[in-house]
């Protein structure tokens, strides 16, 4: 496939999460992803996409900014807000700490990224602004592809 | 998403269905709230074989009804988890505290 980007502008609303999950997906479908490798991407998108809306502007208006990138077999998104920033970068990142345990969060959404794709890059300013870039890299199963992508279509339509 | 709910003699059985995400959350917590608040049996199982869809949130969301759970002594166990949903629940490390079970 030809090298393909996108950027969005959304409103920093809980209703957009599954929205921007959704069409980063479908956006990579292109590129032949297994549906693990889909569900692991729109997990990491919401988790970004939630921690802007959370975090970033408390819950009031505010954009959050989503670009990907496919380049080869080479994904990569980045979520911005141009919110109130994290204060430290390397604490947020630890598994299980969160700013919010009476809201029940779990402090688990950088850790998810981490995990689910190929790296993780968090660049944050206070009163700036928070950028996650996230990568990943999709393997090559010729044979299967075709048919994970239609039964993805498939969960998808059913779903 | 849907939430609804089952006896099976001593267990109160809920069954998730759908997406689970911060936009569900609120839905999500004040759901099994109501069902667990008003449930008579010992043990509750979660399970969510037809959850599409869960990011972290949804560990936030569980481990708050544990907690009150664990307070009526009344213990939490987790069915169903296929996917990224079954890998978010695993690296919380929740199966320690809310075992796995076959549903």
């Amino acid at each position: 496939m030809k090298d393909n980007e996108f950027v969005l502008t959304l409103k920093a609303l809980g209703e957009n999460e599954s929205f921007a999950r959704t069409v980063v997906a479908a956006f990579c479908l292109e590129a032949k992803p297994t549906l693990e490798e889909l569900s692991d991407i729109k997990t990491a998108v919401s988790e970004a996409v939630t921690n802007a809306i959370v975090h970033a502007y408390d819950g009031a208006d505010g954009k959050i900014k989503i670009k990907c990138k496919i380049s080869k077999n080479k994904l990569t998104i980045e979520v911005s807000d141009f919110g109130k920033g994290i204060e430290d970068v390397e604490k947020a990142k630890e598994p299980f700490y969160t700013t919010r345990p009476e809201e029940e969060r779990s402090g688990m959404g950088f850790t998810v990224m981490e995990s689910f794709m190929d790296s993780l890059e968090i660049t944050s300013k206070l009163g700036v602004g928070t950028k996650v870039k996230m990568t990943k890299t999709f393997g090559v199963v010729e044979p299967k592809e075709n048919f994970e992508r239609e039964e993805y279509a498939i969960a998808r339509r059913n779903g | 998403m849907q939430i609804f709910s089952k006896v099976n003699n001593d267990y109160l059985v809920v069954f998730l269905v759908g997406e689970l995400d911060h936009y569900a959350s609120d839905f999500a917590r004040s759901k099994l709230d109501a069902l667990l608040d008003r449930s008579t049996q010992s043990k509750i199982i979660v399970d969510v074989s037809g959850l599409e869809f869960m990011d972290s949130t949804g560990i936030g969301v569980l481990l708050g009804r544990f907690n009150k759970m664990k307070a009526l002594k009344k213990p939490m166990f987790i069915a169903g988890a296929k996917g990224s949903v079954d890998k978010v629940f695993t690296m919380s490390g929740i199966y320690k505290i809310m075992p796995k079970i076959a549903g």
